[in-house]
Order: structure tokens, then sequence, then C-alpha cells
């Protein structure tokens, strides 16, 4: 890794990257929400180079990582840091990622970094889910209808794909929902092809696992 | 082979069961979790290895400071020192210092590391292997098996408690690298795994309570020091455990322990530069909110 802190740096990098993963590529703006110990000495850690090095989709092994924010500006990356406080039970080193584009495309993101580089997505868009980006996964928005999982977990038997982990979450009955997997292997590509035909998926991201 | 742990005695009556070290044990739990062969595991360990020399000698020929003027060119001087007249204790003593230093001089310029387990304690476990390499002749393989037995013993601090300097202070940082080295300098010298795992016993109880209050909120002051210094630390406890000193407090609870102290640290003295060394006069004087740091950035 590059960087003078594992958490603060390395960890920051992957929290930018699942961003970049989630949104699907670089967003045109960026509202960094940086609490705790992140606020407190992410300067001297670099996080706020970190989280937008990740954003622009490099890895916590970039040497470019000190310029980030000066090469972001460079590729079209509007930042915005602020001091957040997400309350004394949350870990010291969380950050909140609200990202859009041009095309309207939006995201919301928390997430901590919990030591010697690993992280974990704590809410998505609203959602409380878990999500460490240790393993391949799918993300999946859409509607909370009964027998929906059903048709998931069907395409992923189908497959031979293992689960290690799934989450749902929902708004309320009937409203939106969003159902976070964890996979043992990468799902061929056909796979999320076959899952956005399903009713009710309104958006589907693959996630590789980290390294 | 069934070898899933997550607390050092259920690791030791895996040794004990099959016969083997904490590093072949370490192994068979790789390659169930990520599926990769025995060579493709430790030909990636062999990588970590070549790039923590590199980030050692890169660290030693840094002669200027780094960009917060806090830390930089003292790894040259330790080697230097080590390589004069008569240096304390011998050659190595000094070198293995400046190997711990180098690699956070190399951290602080934006150098490519290995977080081991954590970057503000990235010294020790390279300084640690470094020097045995030159004083036992380890091959890069070994020094690979090495690392391998570090992980084993990162495993179960990091399932039962933190690396997290924000969330247990320095004793989770340095005191987990200094007992992941200790245990991987007793197997890499042929010591039992009863007597690994006493070493990163010693080695983290004598860590205990260590706060995070690094000056500016940069991983350099005291982080650089204390990464030679801790260095030194994992090899008396390994020369400790390889004497069979009793260690009354097993692993296990020495984790708990550390885990206990840092959820009852104060939230100043973990990483927020909001106690300790960071508000002293000259610690404040490099705090983020100092104007003349702040111009300097």
């Amino acid at each position: 890794m590059v960087g003078p802190s594992s958490s603060h740096t390395a960890g920051a990098v992957r929290i930018g990257l699942l961003a970049n993963f989630l949104f699907d590529g670089t967003p045109s703006a960026a509202k960094i929400g940086l609490h705790g110990s992140f606020a407190a000495t992410g300067k001297g850690h670099a996080t706020d180079r970190a989280i937008v090095a990740g954003l622009l989709g490099w890895r916590p092994t970039d040497e470019r990582l000190k310029d980030a924010l000066a090469l972001a500006e460079q590729a079209g990356l509007k930042v915005e840091f602020e001091t957040i406080d997400l309350g004394e039970s949350t870990h010291p080193n969380t950050a909140r990622l609200e990202l859009t584009d041009a095309a309207g495309e939006k995201l919301d993101m928390v997430a901590a970094s919990i030591g010697g580089g690993s992280v974990e997505i704590t809410q998505l868009d609203g959602f409380i889910t878990l999500l460490t980006g240790s393993l391949e996964a799918l993300v999946i928005w859409h509607q909370d209808r009964p027998g929906f999982l059903a048709h998931i977990t069907a395409v992923l038997a189908c497959v031979a794909t293992n689960i290690a982990t799934i989450r749902t979450a929902r708004r309320y009955r009937g409203a939106d929902a969003l159902t976070v997997i964890e996979l043992d292997a990468v799902p061929q590509s056909e796979v999320a092809a076959l899952l956005r035909k399903i009713d009710h998926v309104k958006k589907i991201r693959v996630l590789p696992r980290l390294v | 082979m069934k070898c899933h742990f997550s607390k050092a005695l259920e690791l030791l009556a895996l040794c004990s069961e099959h016969g083997l070290s904490i590093c072949e044990i370490t192994i068979a739990l790789e390659i169930e979790e990520t599926q990769e062969t025995r060579e493709a595991i430790l030909g990636r360990m062999i990588r970590y290895f070549s790039l923590m020399r590199d980030s050692v000698n890169k660290g030693l020929a840094i002669d200027g400071l780094s960009p917060s003027g806090l830390s930089g060119g003292d790894a040259r001087k330790l080697l230097a020192y080590s390589q004069a007249g008569a240096p304390l204790f011998g050659s190595q003593f000094a070198k293995t210092i400046a190997y711990g230093f180098a690699v956070l001089e190399t951290n602080a310029a934006f150098g490519l590391i290995v977080a081991t387990p954590t970057a503000g304690s990235a010294g020790v476990v390279p300084a640690c292997l470094l020097s045995l390499q030159e004083t036992h002749h380890l091959t890069d393989e070994q020094a690979a098996m090495a690392l391998l037995t570090a992980g084993g013993i990162g495993h179960i601090i990091g399932a039962n408690a933190s690396f997290s300097g924000a969330k247990g202070g320095c004793q989770a940082e340095i005191g987990s690298a200094s007992s992941m080295a200790a245990a991987a300098v007793v197997e890499a010298l042929g010591g039992t795994p009863e007597q690994a795992v006493n070493a990163a016993a010693f080695s983290l109880m004598n860590t205990l309570g260590l706060v995070c209050d690094p000056i500016g909120g940069y991983v350099e002051v005291p982080c650089v020091s204390r990464n030679g210094m801790f260095a030194v630390h994992s090899f008396l406890a390994a020369t400790m455990a390889l004497a069979n000193t009793r260690c009354v407090v097993p692993f296990d609870d020495v984790v708990i322990a550390m885990r206990d102290i840092g959820r009852r640290m104060p939230r100043a003295l973990k990483e927020t530069a909001e106690g300790g060394l960071a508000i002293t006069p000259t610690g404040l004087r490099f705090h983020p909110s100092h104007s003349n740091i702040s111009s300097k950035q």
C-alpha cells in the first residue's frame, strides 16, 4: 500500500473504490463527510486524498495517491469535504460519501475502515447493510415483493455459485429494498444479465473482490 | 483438512493434532479460504517479502525530510552508526532498529509498503525478518513461511480484537505487529508452536496500554522510532520464549485484555491528535488547526 495509515489511507482508498464499483465509475461530484478519527487526523493521514483516489478507480498501491486531489480536478471530479458526527456508537474511522453525476445517477454510502485496510459498508442509500469487499458480491436495488429472493437464489443455484452471506433491507412493506449477496466465486458474466430480467429489479452491480 | 481457528488454543490444538507448525496450519487455512494453491500462496508471500525489502532499502537511502518535516534521514543515521567503530551490542542491533525506521520513513514519503498488519506498524515484521535473514541466512522462502506464522497470529488478534489505532490505541497496532513478528522469529528459528504463541503473548502483554497520539496526526512522531524500537522488542519476546520462561497469561487472554483496554482508552488518545504528544507545546505547532502547518500543505 501507499500512504501513512492502513486504516486512514489504504482502507480509505478501498472505501472510495467500493463506491466507484457501486457507482459503476467515477462520479462528477462527491460530497465526503469524515467522522471521528477520520475527521481529526484525516489530513495528516491523507484520508481525503485516499478516498478520492478510490473514487478515481485507483488501487491502494497506486503511487499517484499524494496527487489525487489535483488529478481528480483534471478528471472532472468535483470534491467537497465536511466534518460530520455520526454519534459515539459509530466506528471512529467512518466516512459518508454522497455521489452524483450529470446523468442524475446518485449513491449515498456510509463505510468504516476497521483496521489493517479492512473496510465495511454499513449503509447504502439509507439501507442498513454490511459489505466488506472481501468476497465477490451482488448488490441489488429492487422492490419488496413476495418470492423475489427465490428468483435471485434460483439463478445462482443454476450456475452453482455458493452464497456466503445474504442481507435484505427495505424501507417498508412493498417499498424499495436492497439486497446484498456475498459469493464464493466470480459470477459468470451472463448471470447479471439474467438477474436483470427478474421482475422488480431496479439496478444490479456485480462487485469484484478487493485485493 | 479442517483448519479453522480463531483462538491460540485452537491453533495449538491443530498444530499438535497434525504435528504441524503455526505456519503450516495458516497455509492450510489460507488454501481453504482462498482456494489458491500452496505454491500461489507462498509466491504471494515471497512477493510481499521482496516489497518489504524494497521499502527498507528505499528508507535507508532517504536523506531529506518528509512533507511534514517531522521525519526523514534517521534510518540512514542508524545504519551509519551500525557500521561505525563499536556500535552498542554489535552491528545487528542498530541495523534492526534502522530497518524499522526505514519502512516508516518510506511510508511518510508516500512510498510503497506492506501493511503488516497496519501502515503505522509496518516496520516491525520486515525489520525482524530481514535482520534474521542476515544473521541466520534464511532463504526468501523461509522468510515467506515466517510471514505466514505472523499471519496466523494476526488472524487471532483480528478475530478477537482490532488492529486499528483509532479503535484500540497503539497497542492494537505496534502490539499486534510485534507479537506477530515475535512468533515469526521463533518459528523461523525452529521453535515450537507453543514457544511461538508465548513469544506473541510476551510481546503483546508488554505493549498493553500504549496510546496513539501522533503529532499533527502524521504517522511519524512517535511512530517512526517506535517501529525501530519494537522490532527489538519482538526479539526480546522471542528470546524469552525460546528460553522457555514462564508465560503465566495465555495469548488468548492477553488479546482480550488488549481489546478491553482499547475500549476503555479515552478517545483523545486513539488517533485523534487530541491528547498526549499531539497536544504538547511542540505537538501543537504541527497540529492541523495550526496556521503554519496548514500553509505548508
